[in-house]
């Protein structure tokens, strides 16, 4: 019979405060409806303003540009989900796209160049694991580490050269087309519907969903929480790994400062699409939402000759405000 | 004469159910207003409408006879309305000084600290709680009482009218609340009115000028003090006899299920000897940080063992993962629900499957919907657990139906022992008799059930044994026959 004061049970259920700023009210009422409404605004402002827009080069280019921070975004989702951060992307993308690049140099067939691209992704993303389960490190500093020491290592392996011409049938993972679609927009295809199968369907989506919510109820409740938080690391690294290998071989190049900067790309997607940076909270079709809006964006940008440098500006704007309503939402649940 | 304070006709309505409905109170200068109600009678609701945490539905507020309408927070803590909660709000790593003027600290022209000044004020409102501390004393370093006092002092320095005291008493030892209480009966000496809201009627008695009884969010009564016993209070209060809260127990205690062999956990609590048998309900009693809830997660694998083992009938396992107890037959109530026990942004549906996902899938892998819905229906139908369906998030749902809700996550791994770490704090009177019969239920189940509870006459009326723990090692056993207050605050205080 104690401590009634904490325990009433309507908390949340409470109506409004009145007072409460619009901003809230505005942010609650942001939903997976409105991101599709926001993707439809964009499309036709794009669509009447800029003649070439709906061309079907610009549309294809827009799908092979958003097919690499859709994959990396993808690993991110699961990571976000669980109230994590995986802030290396980037950096794994670069390295393992020179790795697999030195790997092709050195006559290794292409299998086994593609296996090494994604094994490095996969290594990083375990050391991430590891750092974040057993050592119980932060993963927002782990992997900003990691931001750093994969973008060394980049440098350091290839002595800062770019790593070029590679065999025809790794560049068309990359740059080639089946039937009329891009080969790297397909593969992204398939990681959006296996993730979002596996993220909403099996019994490793809901665990991560339930650490993500309340890792300690998920711990009582005996869900295995540590092997959950490694594995999200681990395919998080794996896919930024894929990334580096399409990104390679659509350039035909791999560059150690390739893809700087990604990882806000991806975070901005997976934040877009409505999952929530405390936790429990995402989805993969979410996250394809997401990306598409920021490629829309950027493509947009690039069409009205928008200067670079207010194209990064625009991007860090658009992530903070996805930041600030996801911030609001959850204020908003707590009061 | 207008009172300081009057609360006329006050309604609030939550989603599915009526908190408060026309409730009045008043509150005159240097007086002491007793509240007393079971959890969930509206007591704290009402005080966060006079914080200005809620605003009413319907009902008006007046301070020294004028209308006072808080919106937030702020508006209540400028009208001198100043709530203490039980859970403390103070900083523990700054001074008490820092402290006492949260918010308000005195500054200088260049918005630095005033230290001298905030000092100086600090130990003038120090001297009038009696609190004998430096006022550049760290908080973290001072006991709950001295805390509590702090929190007066705070009051205080803001030129409190209204002080309400929400439990103040709970966790203080006999010779803190004699100068709490001394510190109370000064404030009204000052003619601030006070608010006190306590489970102990003892304290009610010994406090209150009047005592208002709250029942399922409607006034009962106010009377003075003088008119009321303690078991006219607790008539009132529960509507309803004690001992027909608690279902008969019929013990018939089968083979030994969980023998916990000197078990010690670090500086948490060492050397627990004791055994639980099927049929069984055994009660593990103490004072708050006795080492209770330690105990249970130690079994149970969630915090780890330093020395002693733990055995469990018909398996050779020593849990080191609360996911190996649970394999070993194992389930826990963990003390507190929201922070432990539910995921609460998810559905009632996902928190009832939350320990059986595997086996409520294909292949041990892929969820089956329709496998879960069916689970968590049944969860709902047997526990009467009051949702307007398995959709609905537990976040939304009362305390009673919330715990309900993480009983039937613990009871659908099928475990043969149940740790349950007070299985009915905070819920309405009518959501513990539920638990108690379901209690009782899995014991004549042949279940092995160990209670943790700080609410005395729960343990003595749903035990067959209790267990009492003092400063992390058990102090002795009482057994049914030799039950009474007496005999377990004797073990849990003095050994």
């Amino acid at each position: 019979m104690t401590r009634p004061a904490s325990e009433s049970p309507h908390r949340s259920g409470a109506p409004e405060n009145p007072r409460r700023s619009g901003l809230a009210r505005l942010a609650g009422a942001l939903n997976e409806l409105t991101i599709v409404v926001g993707l439809v605004a964009i499309s036709l402002y794009l669509a009447v303003t800029t003649p070439s827009f709906l061309t079907t080069a610009n549309l294809l280019s827009i799908l092979l540009a958003s097919a690499l921070i859709g994959i990396v975004a993808v690993g991110e989702t699961f990571v976000i989900v669980t109230g994590g951060i995986d802030l290396s992307v980037g950096s794994v993308v670069a390295f393992s796209g020179v790795m697999a690049g030195l790997a092709m140099q050195a006559h290794l067939p292409v299998p086994v160049a593609i296996l090494i691209g994604l094994g490095i992704g996969a290594l990083s993303g375990g050391f991430i694991a590891f750092a974040v389960t057993v050592l119980e490190m932060s993963p927002f500093i782990v992997s900003l580490a990691v931001l750093a020491m994969a973008r060394g290592l980049a440098f350091i392996v290839t002595n800062g050269n770019t790593v070029f011409s590679f065999p025809d049938s790794f560049d068309n993972i990359g740059g080639g087309n089946l039937g009329a679609f891009p080969v790297a927009a397909l593969i992204a295809a398939a990681v959006f519907l296996i993730a979002g199968l596996v993220l909403a369907k099996t019994v490793f989506g809901a665990e991560i969903y339930a650490v993500g919510g309340n890792r300690e109820a998920a711990r009582l409740a005996g869900i295995p929480v540590g092997r959950t938080l490694a594995l999200v690391y681990v395919i998080s690294g794996a896919l930024a790994g894929l990334g580096g290998i399409v990104l390679a071989g659509r350039l035909d190049s791999a560059q150690p400062i390739a893809a700087v900067g990604l990882e806000l790309n991806a975070i901005a997607a997976v934040v877009i699409g409505g999952a929530s940076l405390f936790g429990g909270k995402g989805s993969i079709l979410g996250t394809l939402m997401g990306v598409l809006i920021i490629g829309l964006i950027n493509n947009g940008l690039t069409l009205k000759n928008v200067q670079p440098f207010w194209v990064q500006f625009i991007q860090g704007a658009v992530i903070f405000g996805a930041v600030l309503i996801d911030s609001l939402n959850q204020k908003r649940r707590r009061s | 004469m207008t009172h300081l304070l009057e609360m006329r006709g006050i309604s609030k309505s939550f989603p599915g159910v009526k908190a408060l409905s026309n409730v009045g109170i008043t509150l005159d200068r240097g007086e002491v207003l007793g509240i007393v109600g079971e959890n969930g009678a509206g007591k704290s609701t009402l005080m966060k409408i006079l914080a200005g945490v809620f605003t009413a539905d319907a009902g008006a507020l007046f301070l020294d006879g004028e209308r006072f309408a808080p919106m937030r927070p702020g508006d209540s803590l400028d009208a001198g309305i100043i709530v203490i909660h039980q859970e403390l709000s103070l900083v523990p790593d700054r001074s008490v000084a820092e402290n006492i003027f949260l918010g308000h600290l005195p500054r200088n022209r260049f918005g630095a600290v005033r230290r001298a000044a905030l000092d100086r004020a600090a130990s003038r409102l120090l001297a009038r709680v009696g609190l004998a501390v430096q006022p550049r004393t760290v908080v973290r370093t001072l006991g709950i009482a001295q805390q509590q006092l702090v929190e007066i002092a705070r009051a205080l320095s803001r030129a409190a009218r209204v002080i309400v005291m929400d439990e103040p008493t709970a966790t203080l030892t006999a010779a803190e609340k004699t100068s709490l209480f001394a510190t109370i009966a000064g404030l009204r000496g000052e003619g601030v009115g006070l608010v006190f809201i306590s489970h102990h009627l003892d304290e009610v008695f010994a406090l209150a000028d009047r005592v208002t009884v709250l029942r399922d969010g409607t006034v009962v009564a106010t009377r003075p003090t003088a008119d009321w016993s303690e078991a006219a209070l607790i008539q009132a209060m529960v509507n309803r006899p004690l001992d027909a809260m608690f279902p008969p127990r019929q013990a018939a205690p089968g083979d030994i299920l969980l023998s916990v062999e000197n078990l010690s956990s670090g500086a948490r609590f060492e050397d627990v000897s004791f055994s639980v048998r099927a049929g069984e309900v055994v009660g593990l009693g103490g004072l708050i940080g006795a080492g209770r809830t330690e105990v249970l997660k130690t079994i149970y694998g969630a915090l780890p063992a330093s020395a002693g083992r733990v055995r469990i009938a018909g398996t050779t396992a020593h849990p080191r993962t609360p996911r190996q107890a649970i394999a070993a037959g194992l389930a826990l109530v963990p003390e507190d629900r929201k922070a432990e026990g539910l995921v609460l942004p998810f559905p009632v549906r996902s928190n009832v499957a939350l320990s059986t996902l595997s086996s409520l899938s294909w292949l041990r892998m892929v969820l089956s919907p329709s496998r879960i819905d069916r689970v968590a229906n049944d969860a709902v139908r047997d526990l009467r657990i009051r949702t307007p369906g398995i959709r609905q998030l537990v976040r939304s749902l009362s305390g009673g139906n919330q715990q309900k809700v993480v009983l039937a996550r613990a009871m659908s791994t099928g475990p043969r022992v149940f740790l349950l770490d007070e299985p009915t704090r905070g819920i309405d009177v009518g959501a513990k008799v539920e638990v108690y019969r379901l209690i009782n239920a899995l014991a004549e189940g042949g279940a092995a059930v160990l209670v943790v509870s700080s609410d005395m006459i729960e343990l003595l009326g749903l035990c067959d044994r209790i267990l009492v723990m003092r400063a992390g090692r058990l102090a002795g056993a009482v057994a049914r026959a030799e039950f009474s207050q007496e005999r377990v605050m004797a073990l849990a205080a003095l050994g």
